[in-house]
């Protein structure tokens, strides 16, 4: 079937490392830019929220913590983009060694709006700085910047959907090609999977910036009420998330063609979707019972953690379900040719580890010239 | 045979996409590494003789450095991958493929990089004065890393070396041009970081303080000024035999008039570098009081000019491939070239659903096999347009000139077969006006067109 198919051949210089390592660096790197992510949208949202209850509300007390929260959030941000944006090119580089013949199609057929992704993240990176910069100097239009934020990275999730989608139904591909005679302008908004798939990872985004409001309360020692109150809130907006994408999860599942469906009923797909799931309901009463019965922080805690290894799994599961596609094409990780390159796979290693170590060294001595200096002053 | 489906720009052309966002981001890119420089020597400077206007100018100077290198810098290297993948897949999959892990490596660097960045301009302040320009120093050595591992991939484009007959890795990243290109744009580095501190020294309300930076700023742009013609020499020196016949037949012609786009560019880039360099000196340097913001926008300008000049003369030299004696630039092997089964446009591209060429289709096959095979450089009637290029050319004409596209020294051979030939000269002949075809017994299929001499004309 896949000769009919007009999917590219790998590249002959064929892939300087073991899969199953590629495999395991796109997996980590890509959850931790999910999570990222998850918190620099959903907090963006978040945001947007806070600052129109700190506007409609007539409580001083409410008004308060909303614009409190919003400025810590609007701290945050910025740095949530660089990392997200940092920690999204490496999976993104993993991906194109080992499904670049299906990426780079499916990115060609829609060309100006991917290559829009680059502008809208300046876009919205410049406006949150500006939200930042001029919380106090344009208090009463400071909003504007971070809906602007918001929306861009709202938009640019939906571009990514859409390629990672068309990426992995060639099937399309020669059609779409002709209709549109190569000029980029292809919406995958007749894939099925599509709006379920954006809306579980909207969602997420939600949930997950839901927990980092709940870490932001959990970490608060100076004020008591402010500390409830975004427990409260970051717990509440976790619960909102997760419940949503539970419909939204069901509505995905049954988006995806029957026969692939073993993605997560066989094998390694099938204990990876039971234990995520087990895990994702111990973390949601976990943290339901921090939010709604003040239960003690350490709770909070397992219930994150309980998160986070279930949204591991996860992304795990979402690149069974993508080789479960292409197998469709008759397409497996086998066919692909690997030259290891021992001693520059080597040399990675070390500087990565290395570049933590740096960052580790460069944290801890600036901690002890922040303390020393205070104490000067 | 190129695989992958071709992104149809329309008058654009491809190499406006890659090379407006190539020129900013290699701007900022380059400013990124020379601006730590300067932050880190000026701020020791500062703080050895206790300088506190100095270092009130510093800190405002990091922040315009923070803004624009960590968002529109570093988006902008994004955004030429991106770029690079939408007009030419093959090339940035063998790229990729050659070079996983010095991309990885890459990303480390960059990664710290930006942390560094943030650490060090949010803790002004917060920590020792002393500390604090050991940052700067780290975030310069950590950027400047970045630069000798990107460094080996672009000039493996240009300069793959032996890594054509080993297919070792090292070979490609340490290739002839390394050394010479690391210490040229190390060089230019400098000059941008004084380009751009001219530009926010200039903002500087304290008279007396501007002039001091505007005269110390201007002397960034000295090192350059002096070195890079002798290093500049020695980087032509590292290019491959053709490219430097291309670069010697350009600049030989000036005399007779015959003035090609690289030596266009060429003397373009000469002229106004050298007119940075005057001004720099003229202005910030001997008059600081009389020198003004809107010089220095000026000054802004002229070098993010001279960065796109220079880049477009890096993508000229080397057609017509984009990695040297390996890929061609409408993303063909060689390899495969040389092997006649791989000739045949509707045989082995996939994207083109009409199998046959007919009397009724042959228009649309023709646009079809112009967008696989000739728009990674030229389009119909926009940027290096064939309505230009072909002007007074009969369809005979083009038909036997596609047959010897390889003696231009800057042209990939037509994978076409004869018909896919006739149907592409046909398409071109409609575009430059051409009049009917001669009756079809007289159309030679084999005569070869006179070799045209090796240069780029658009």
């Amino acid at each position: 079937m896949q000769n009919q198919l007009p999917i590219p051949h790998p590249d002959p210089l064929g892939v300087p490392g073991d899969i199953g390592l590629i495999l395991f660096l796109l997996y980590l790197t890509f959850f931790l830019h999910v999570i990222l992510m998850n918190a620099l949208l959903g907090g963006a949202f978040m945001t947007v929220i806070s600052e129109w209850i700190s506007r409609k509300t007539n409580n001083q007390q409410t008004k308060d913590h909303h614009i409190h929260l919003a400025e810590k959030l609007g701290h945050i941000l910025p740095f949530s983009v660089s990392l997200t944006v940092s920690m999204g090119i490496a999976p993104l580089l993993f991906v194109q060694v080992i499904y670049g013949q299906f990426f780079y199609t499916s990115s060609v057929l829609m060309a100006w709006i991917w290559l829009s992704v680059v502008f809208l993240i300046v876009i919205g990176y410049y406006s949150l700085y500006a939200y930042t910069r001029g919380f106090e100097r344009w208090a009463n239009r400071r909003y504007i910047f971070m809906i602007i934020s918001c929306v861009m990275f709202f938009l640019i999730a939906f571009i990514y959907v859409n390629n990672l989608t068309l990426m992995q139904t060639p099937q399309k591909w020669l059609d779409i090609y002709t209709q549109t005679n190569g000029t980029g302008y292809h919406w995958n908004m007749d894939e099925a999977t599509l709006m379920p798939r954006y809306l579980h990872f909207a969602f997420s985004a939600i949930a997950v910036a839901g927990m980092l409001v709940l870490i932001l309360g959990m970490r608060e020692k100076k004020d008591n009420a402010l500390s409830s109150f975004m427990k409260r809130w970051g717990g509440t907006w976790f619960l909102i998330g997760t419940v949503a994408n539970t419909v939204v999860g069901f509505m995905f599942y049954f988006a995806i063609p029957e026969a692939l469906r073993k993605a997560f009923t066989e094998g390694t797909g099938q204990m990876l979707f039971l234990s995520s799931h087990a895990l994702f309901i111990i973390g949601t009463l976990a943290i339901a019972a921090v939010t709604f019965l003040k239960a003690n922080n350490m709770i909070g805690w397992v219930g994150i953690t309980a998160m986070l290894v279930g949204i591991a799994e996860k992304v795990i599961s979402r690149d069974l379900l993508r080789q479960e596609y292409l197998k469709q094409v008759n397409w497996t990780h086998a066919v692909l040719q690997t030259k290891p390159q021992n001693d520059v796979i080597a040399l990675f290693f070390i500087s990565f580890v290395a570049g933590i170590g740096l960052l580790l060294w460069v944290y801890i001595r600036y901690k002890k010239e922040v303390a020393a200096h205070t104490q000067q002053s | 045979m190129p695989e992958y489906p071709v992104w149809n720009v329309g008058g654009v052309g491809h190499g406006w996409i890659i090379g407006l966002i190539a020129m900013t981001h290699v701007y900022i890119s380059h400013f990124a590494i020379g601006g730590g420089l300067y932050m880190a020597v000026t701020e020791a400077l500062a703080v050895k003789r206790n300088d506190q206007a100095m270092i009130g100018y510093l800190r405002s100077h990091s922040n315009f450095l923070l803004l624009l290198t960590t968002v529109l810098g570093a988006m902008g290297g994004i955004g030429i991958w991106f770029a690079v993948g939408l007009v030419n897949p093959a090339s940035i999959q063998a790229l990729i493929h050659n070079f996983m892990f010095f991309w990885a490596i890459e990303w480390v660097v960059f990664v710290v990089e930006i942390a560094i960045a943030f650490f060090y301009y949010y803790s002004w302040d917060k920590v020792s004065p002393q500390f604090h320009v050991k940052l700067a120093w780290l975030y310069f050595i950590i950027s400047a890393f970045s630069l000798l591992v990107i460094n080996g991939i672009l000039t493996f484009m240009l300069t793959p070396g032996k890594w054509l007959e080993t297919g070792n890795v090292w070979d490609g990243f340490f290739n002839p041009s390394y050394f010479p290109s690391v210490i040229v744009r190390f060089l230019i580095m400098c000059t941008i970081a004084g380009v751009f501190s001219i530009f926010t020294s200039s903002r500087v309300k304290d008279e007396n303080l501007r002039t001091r930076l505007l005269h110390y700023s201007a002397k960034w742009l000295m090192p350059s000024f002096f070195l890079l013609p002798f290093f500049l020499y020695w980087y032509f020196t590292s290019l491959p035999a053709d490219v430097a016949k291309l670069l010697e037949t350009g600049i030989a012609n000036i005399g007779a008039g015959n003035l090609s786009v690289l030596t266009r560019v060429l003397l373009l880039t000469m002229l106004l570098s050298v007119t940075i360099y005057v001004i720099a000196l003229v202005g910030p340097f001997f008059n600081p009081k009389i020198f003004t913001f809107g010089f220095s926008v000026a000054i802004l300008i002229l070098g993010l000019i001279v960065t796109g000049a220079t880049e477009s003369i890096r993508e000229m030299i080397r057609k017509p491939y984009t990695v040297y004696g390996y890929l061609y630039s409408n993303g063909t092997l060689k390899k495969a070239s040389a092997d006649s089964s791989n000739y045949g446009i509707l045989k082995h591209y996939p994207w083109i659903a009409e199998k046959e060429i007919t009397p009724a289709n042959m228009k649309t096959v023709g646009q079809k096999i112009f967008l696989a095979q000739c728009q990674s450089c030229h389009t119909p009637t926009g940027y290096r347009s064939m309505k230009d290029l072909a002007k007074g050319w009969d369809r005979e004409f083009i038909f036997r000139r596609l047959t010897t596209l390889p003696a231009t020294g800057i042209m990939p051979p037509f994978m076409g077969d004869e018909q896919e030939r006739r149907a592409l000269a046909d398409y071109i002949g409609d575009i430059v006006g051409a009049g009917p075809w001669p009756p079809t017994d007289s159309i030679p299929t084999t005569t070869p067109a006179p070799a045209p001499t090796a240069s780029i004309k658009n």
